[in-house]
């Protein structure tokens, strides 16, 4: 039989003898694994839902003229063509509509014309169908007529000859399905909201007439594509950019690299515990099996090959739990997906479609990853088992084979070198300012922290013995125990380190940025009464507010001022940064924003002033005087800095400017939200209902208080971090299973050591409380270490990764109940995890516990 | 199974006379011509067409058959005021075909579009069309043409050698035996044509005669007709021969086929339907197995003599993408026979519609 018969053999039967250590040691694994899925999973999900929404009805494709964000002037394609008359062109305009019979549904209209784009859209009527109103003339020349993609005609369950009651600026109206479109797009098949209309009728319907969200060009086969491109950018007005059209995607991807990078990073804390726990069990194992090693050294294994085989049998037992993980992964994965679609719909684009996207290569790193992950923690505890002599291996162990003092001594030297890395990322991060290098310092001083486990339980212990009241003999045997023991703990401990600093730090920081975002809102949203279209707050940005609304506003008695916005993204230095255009006169009166410099800097008569919110000061390198430059549709368009104010809006950045001048430069005049301002004395109740009533004859519009409108905006907040919550609680639950498998592996070690205890005259509860004191070591242990670097890492989230990698600036707050509340939830997680092996403890026969191990 | 809405159908194939006072304008009397301003468009009416056919020679004394069409069909009579400029008023659609017959190659390309931000202009008062990049205008006496595919190029002067011929009753050609459903209808029946003619990338001088047809209805055709089979024949002795024979669905003749023979001098001669009569000799079946008639004779106590006709080429379909799918077949035709006594040779255009409506659906598994 050769050696690796036996060894395999020896595997087995010492797995088969533990099921429940080798269990939970396999669920471990694929917990860290499967929360590592699950965000790479959601993150190349995200991007495919977006790439969905942005490839719709593009055909053959292969340049897009678009303004930032915007709409733009359709009179641009006559010019385009006049320059490129070989290249078809399809304008296409956009607009998004609520189902008034269908609450929280909508409809993405896309407004296109068949007659341009027949090649690569197909409107067609099922045989069954067919009918007087059916089919493409009547497509084109019925103002109701829609057509819908399959997938979306089952999801309303509607056939071609049915009507929907669909929301417009001019109310609502009853569009009728006229055809069923068939269109080649990637995308398409995953859109469930995508309905599409003949490009006069959307732009009637809508109140677009003239206005287009882009121009595809789709060009002929001999036609040189950078050529066409630079041809006619030349000819285009500054605010609009042709390009190919997955440079969308690519500034999507860029604008959403830090929301997505974060996730990760924080997945892989999850792996960190998981790898802890791996090192944790198979050190236990090697001291454990070290007769087994001894013997296949004695029969001639080399010292290599040993250590290579521990590896090899944690790699076996990492596939079933690579398995098991990605499963547990896509299935976290789908139900995590929809929040964060939403986030990222709130705080960067739209993302129109669901795609949940599973790519063989994120199966294949998370797989890779989680045997890399085993394979590291199988490493030190193989050369364990390798660097043992054949006779120390062959004499029954006393436990804790290695001596306190170079644990200790060791372990000291690995904090120093976290230390000093972290203080190496953060020189590199001020002077080369990499902002990822952010993640490499939390992760550092993570590190360090959870490397001062075997310093700070002897630290614990002496000042217990100190300071402490006397000891009963339990209490003083759990304590010898739980120091004797740290070879094995300390890995247990700083497992917990590493789950509970991540909870303490992302709750520390979640709560001081929610602190402060909150002051900002209730600074930030003051006027009495905000309107504005119910899609806007359902689903961002969308509809504008039609212009007899407005009007309606501005003649009612009761209000003593009305402010409108009209809100957009501009392009500044090639990225795109949102661009807020309000009367300036009436916020600085009414509710100015939060000045972080004094209002200065007047503009020259060429010029238009701007405020602009700090962390676009700070992206930018912006001061108050500066001027910036950006492009409107008449021209390049100087704004000089007047001040700069607190903004958590946007995270690319946002400009505040004057309405007049928006509109004077840009020449539109839509408008997507207003705030009210009461008159002393009016009876706000009454008014609001009275409004209601009135704007429900123009269209389905939200009317909302200052406090509704704080509640939804850290709604918006709280729904961007509850993916956050799921991963800190995951990560304590690993850690958790960590300290059940310790106290498992340190009875099995200790059977005969237990059995003679018992023997001594120890009863059943004595040994079953000795082992849950040795629990709560660990866990005062970890709480104390935990909570220190709970306040390390938060501080780094704050103050270097959030200003860093995000931007925002937070104010710090302490969640001192949650705070409170971690020891205690450790105690009595760690007191619950340890009532399985207390109770084994207990059962332990006290004739076979004698028995020599095998 | 899901049959593609064929909107060009409704042009070229029986159009139902059940149209409603929808506010078009009717063929319900002669009207009074009046050049140029009649070349121009009639947007009054829903339906309009500008058709060129003809016979081209090259410096290397190879032949071609060539068709140019210009299309208008209305779609609504009036607009939202101040709405969209997208708003469907009109489709404007061209077809283009080059037969080049001494290599047996027949080509063919299609516009279509609403018009809409100049992408076609057809002006009234005179000719002037504009569709996409093809055009057709007047300048004087002379028409010119331009019309492009993916590798070809027509462009082409057309001098009119022979006078205006009015169709049916003083231009006004009824089609269908209710009052109205009739169009207004001129030929000028043999036009020089002079111009270059690009193929495959090379470009050749060439030199022909044309057949130009204007036509401009509302409501043309009764229920129950298929589709019809026109001719043009230019015979050497300068003079002309117009046919249509209307199909019933289910076969037959529709009433209202109709001849017209014109002189050397200009003058018309009315050919009463049961004068003439076209009798199908051959056919042919393109790939989808759709069978045209291809060879035919005529003949009749109004027609002085036998005329056998016989396309230059089988395959002159248009497999049309248009809004649905559309296939006619339009070709350059020989003509052979004796006239007037004497044995004769002349040249033909043929048009066959009404045989394949959904052609191109089945052409797409290809």
């Amino acid at each position: 039989m050769s050696l690796l018969a036996v060894f395999l053999r020896h595997s087995w039967r010492y797995h088969s003898r533990h099921p429940v250590l080798t269990l939970l040691n396999v669920i471990g694994i694929a917990a860290g694994l499967a929360v590592f899925t699950s965000i790479r999973t959601i993150n190349s999900s995200s991007l495919a839902a977006f790439a969905a929404g942005a490839e719709l009805v593009t055909g053959p494709v292969e340049l897009t003229i678009r303004a930032e964000g915007d709409r733009f002037d359709e009179s641009v394609f006559e010019r385009v063509r006049a320059i490129v008359p070989e290249v078809k062109l399809s304008p296409i305009v956009e607009e998004l509509s609520l189902l008034p019979d269908r609450p929280g549904d909508y409809l993405q209209f896309v407004g296109f014309d068949p007659l341009i784009a027949r090649d690569a859209v197909r409107l067609a009527v099922p045989e069954s169908e067919k009918n007087n109103g059916s089919g493409v003339g009547e497509f084109l020349i019925n103002p109701a007529a829609i057509a819908l993609p399959p997938r979306v005609a089952a999801r309303l369950g509607v056939k071609v000859g049915d009507r929907l009651a669909v929301n417009s600026p001019g109310g609502v109206w009853s569009a009728q399905v006229v055809a069923i479109v068939e269109v080649e797009s990637v995308g398409l098949d995953q859109m469930e909201h995508v309905a599409f209309m003949d490009l006069g009728a959307l732009q009637d319907r809508y109140q677009l007439t003239g206005r287009l969200n882009r121009l595809d060009l789709w060009l002929p086969d001999s036609a040189d594509r950078a050529e066409v491109q630079r041809r006619v950018q030349q000819i285009l007005p500054p605010n609009l950019r042709v390009e190919p059209p997955d440079a969308q995607q690519v500034r999507f991807e860029k604008m959403t690299q830090a929301f997505r990078l974060n996730l990760l990073a924080l997945s892989l804390i999850s792996l960190l515990v998981g790898c802890f726990l791996v090192y944790n069990t198979l050190t236990a194992a090697v001291v454990r099996r070290r007769r087994e090693w001894g013997i296949l050294r004695a029969i001639g294994m080399r010292a290599n090959d040993l250590q290579g085989l521990v590896i090899a049998e944690a790699v076996v037992l990492a596939i079933p739990s690579a398995l098991l993980g990605m499963g547990l992964g896509l299935g976290l994965a789908w139900l995590l997906l929809q929040p964060v679609l939403a986030s990222l719909t709130s705080h960067y684009v739209r993302i129109q479609a669901s795609v949940f996207s599973v790519q063989l290569s994120d199966l294949v790193i998370a797989f890779v990853a989680g045997l890399l992950t085993v394979i590291v923690a199988a490493w030190r505890p193989g050369w364990e088992a390798a660097r043992l002599s054949v006779v120390e291996a062959l004499v029954p162990a006393r436990s804790g084979a290695l001596d306190r003092q170079s644990l200790c001594r060791r372990w000291g030297g690995l904090v120093l070198a976290s230390g000093l890395l972290a203080i190496l990322a953060w020189a590199l991060l001020d002077g080369i300012g990499l902002p990822w290098l952010g993640f490499a310092l939390a992760l550092f001083a993570l590190m360090g922290f959870a490397l001062m486990a075997p310093l700070a339980a002897e630290s614990l212990f002496r000042w217990r013995q100190a300071w402490g009241p006397k000891a009963g003999l339990i209490a003083s045997m759990a304590a010898q125990n739980f120091l004797r023991g740290q070879s094995r703990i300390a890995v247990t401990v700083a497992a917990l380190v590493v789950a509970l600093a991540m909870l303490g730090g992302l709750s520390i920081m979640v709560y001081s940025f929610r602190m402060t975002v909150g002051e900002w809102i209730s600074e930030t949203v003051r006027a009495d009464l905000y309107v504005a279209p119910a899609s806007n707050l359902q689903f961002g940005i969308g509809e504008r507010l039609p212009l007899e609304v407005v009007a309606i506003l501005s003649n009612r008695p009761e209000l003593e001022a009305v402010n409108v916005y009209r809100e957009g993204t501009v392009e500044l230095g090639g990225e795109s940064v949102r661009l807020a255009a309000t009367h300036l006169a009436i916020l600085q009166e009414r509710h100015p924003p939060k000045f972080l410099t004094p209002l200065s800097a007047v503009a020259e008569p060429d010029e238009v002033g701007v405020w602009v919110s700090d962390i676009l000061a700070r992206k930018r390198g912006v001061a108050v005087g500066d001027r910036i430059v950006v492009a409107t549709p008449t021209g390049r368009l100087s704004l000089r800095v007047q001040a700069i104010y607190q903004d958590f809006s946007s995270e690319q950045g946002q400009i505040l400017m004057d309405l007049s001048a928006y509109q004077r430069f840009w020449g539109d005049l839509e408008i997507h939200s207003a705030a009210l301002y009461f008159r002393p004395g009016t009876d706000r109740v009454k008014f609001r209902a009275d409004l209601t009533e009135q704007l429900a004859l123009h269209g389905t519009f939200a009317v909302v208080s200052n406090e509704e409108l704080r509640d939804r905006a850290l709604q918006i907040f709280d729904q961007t971090f509850a993916i956050t919550d799921v991963l800190k609680w995951m990560a304590l639950g690993i850690a958790m299973l960590g300290v059940t498998i310790s106290l498992l592996t340190l009875i099995a070690e200790r059977t005969r050591e237990l059995g003679l205890l018992r023997a001594a005259g120890m009863t059943r509860r004595q040994v079953a409380e000795l082992v849950g004191r040795e629990a709560v070591w660990i866990a005062l242990t970890a709480s104390v270490l935990g909570l220190a670097a709970s306040f390390v890492l938060a501080a780094i989230l704050a103050f270097v990764i959030n200003v860093r990698f995000f931007g925002w600036t937070i104010e710090w707050h302490v969640p001192w109940g949650t705070i409170a509340f971690m020891p205690v939830a450790t105690l009595l997680a760690a007191t619950l995890a340890a009532a399985w092996p207390a109770y084994r403890a207990g059962q332990l026969s006290v004739a076979s516990a004698l028995r020599e191990e095998e | 199974m899901r049959v593609r809405d064929g909107l060009l159908g409704l042009l070229l194939v029986p159009l139902a006379a059940s149209f409603a006072d929808d506010g078009w304008a009717r063929a319900t009397e002669p009207r009074e011509w009046k050049f140029p301003q009649d070349h121009g468009a009639h947007p009054e009416f829903k339906t309009e067409w500008w058709y060129v056919t003809g016979h081209l020679v090259d410096s290397q004394k190879r032949n071609y058959g060539f068709q140019v069409t210009f299309f208008r069909q209305g779609m609504r009579k009036d607009l939202p005021v101040n709405g969209s400029q997208w708003n469907v008023r009109d489709l404007y659609f061209g077809h283009f075909a080059v037969a080049d017959l001494s290599r047996r190659k027949f080509r063919f390309a299609e516009r279509m579009t609403r018009g809409s931000r100049g992408q076609a202009v057809y002006a009234e008062g005179d000719l002037d069309l504009r569709l996409e990049d093809w055009w057709m205008v007047r300048a004087g006496e002379t028409f010119r043409v331009e019309a492009n595919g993916e590798d070809m190029r027509l462009r082409v002067q057309l001098d009119p050698l022979k006078p205006i011929v009015l169709q049916g009753d003083r231009g006004l050609s009824q089609k269908g035996i209710a009052p109205g459903n009739a169009s207004h209808y001129y030929s000028i029946p043999r036009l020089r044509v002079t111009g270059t003619l690009e193929l495959a990338g090379r470009s050749e001088t060439v030199t022909g005669e044309a057949w130009l047809d204007r036509e401009f209805s509302t409501s043309a055709l009764d229920p129950g007709i298929q589709g019809w089979d026109w001719f043009s024949i230019q015979l050497p002795n300068q003079q002309e021969l117009m046919l249509y024979e209307l199909r019933k669905e289910g076969g037959g003749r529709g009433a209202q086929s109709h001849a017209a023979w014109i002189l050397a001098d200009g003058t018309k001669r009315e050919l009463a339907s049961t004068g003439f009569q076209i009798e199908v000799m051959a056919h042919w079946k393109n790939a989808a197995g759709v069978e045209y008639p291809s060879k035919w004779r005529i003949s009749g106590k109004d027609v002085p003599g036998e005329l056998w006709v016989e396309p230059l080429i089988a395959d002159q379909e248009l497999r049309l993408r248009g809004l649905g799918d559309l296939a006619y077949w339009e070709g350059a035709c020989r003509v052979t026979g004796t006239w007037e006594g004497k044995p004769i040779e002349g040249r033909a255009f043929v048009e066959l519609t009404g045989y394949a409506r959904s052609f191109g659906r089945e052409m797409q598994g290809e």
